[in-house]
């Protein structure tokens, strides 16, 4: 059984001015405005740096990735960059595919992404 | 060698255009896939393959459309492999996405459109995509090889 998970979850870390988001299930046309509306009373608030942990995503559509881009746009806005981890391979060949590693700071783990964001 | 021995390998499911009905249509792929033993990296990509072009219809059909019919197919390649088909088709005015301009993956970021990957993620997924205009819908069909031979039948 391949079981995709059908559902997706978000939560939230501070740490000083990173934002830490973690994404688990699937992140499609479905969930992505789920996404969004989360994200937005964080992003009424200049955010130059968002880190995504994707260790939990099972599934990734272009919709996906059109919330990841507006959190590259939203930092960019406010000269700062997004950063992503801890991608499962599948997971990382769409995003390759979409040529966004070149729109975002790529990490294999969260303690590499937080030294380099120290 | 000679093809493999296939069950009868074909089904479909007919969907209302909601938004709602996407994890219907990822429940049928996810069936058929295991029904018959497609290994994971193939299930994704007709997955995401349905999923682009459903939200395509649901997000830019005007009028809108009513209906939306997804089949899934398997056939064997000679000399050996399988290869998996999908039909993808509905009753929007026509729409041709193998006409869709490429997507330029490398713009800088404040050239990027926000949109427009769903078709660029079909045309690099897959080994076939054409478009047909059939008795006033849209059909869509697309394939590939599967990655690895699904085991043989159970007698």
């Amino acid at each position: 059984m391949v079981c995709f998970q059908l559902r997706m979850d978000v939560s939230i870390e501070h740490l000083g001015d990173l934002l830490v988001v973690a994404i688990s299930g699937r992140l499609d046309t479905t969930s992505a405005p789920v996404f969004d509306a989360q994200l937005a009373p964080l992003l009424a608030q200049p955010r130059p740096r968002i880190l995504l942990n994707l260790e939990g995503v099972s599934y990734i559509s272009s919709a996906g990735l059109r919330s990841v881009l507006q959190l590259v746009k939203h930092t960019a806005a406010h000269k700062g960059r997004v950063g992503m981890f801890a991608a499962p391979p599948h997971i990382m060949e769409v995003i390759e595919i979409s040529g966004f590693p070149s729109l975002l700071d790529v990490y294999p783990d969260r303690t590499s992404a937080l030294s380099a964001l120290a | 060698m000679p093809p493999p021995t296939l069950p009868p390998a074909s089904r479909s499911i007919r969907l209302r255009p909601e938004l709602g009905l996407l994890d219907d249509l990822v429940a049928f792929i996810e069936d058929f896939a295991e029904q018959h033993a497609w290994p994971v990296p193939d299930t994704r990509a007709f997955t995401l393959a349905a999923e682009e072009l459903f939200a395509n219809t649901i997000n830019h059909s005007h009028p809108p459309a009513t209906w939306v019919e997804f089949s899934l197919a398997m056939s064997p390649l000679v000399p050996d492999g399988v290869f998996a088909s999908a039909t993808y088709a509905d009753d929007a005015l026509p729409f041709d996405p193998t006409a869709h301009p490429e997507v330029d993956t490398s713009l800088p970021l404040d050239q990027r459109p926000i949109g427009g990957l769903g078709i660029h993620f079909i045309r690099r997924t897959m080994r076939t995509f054409t478009y047909r205009r059939v008795d006033g819908s849209n059909q869509i069909a697309f394939g590939r090889a599967l990655t690895q031979l699904p085991p043989p039948a159970a007698s």
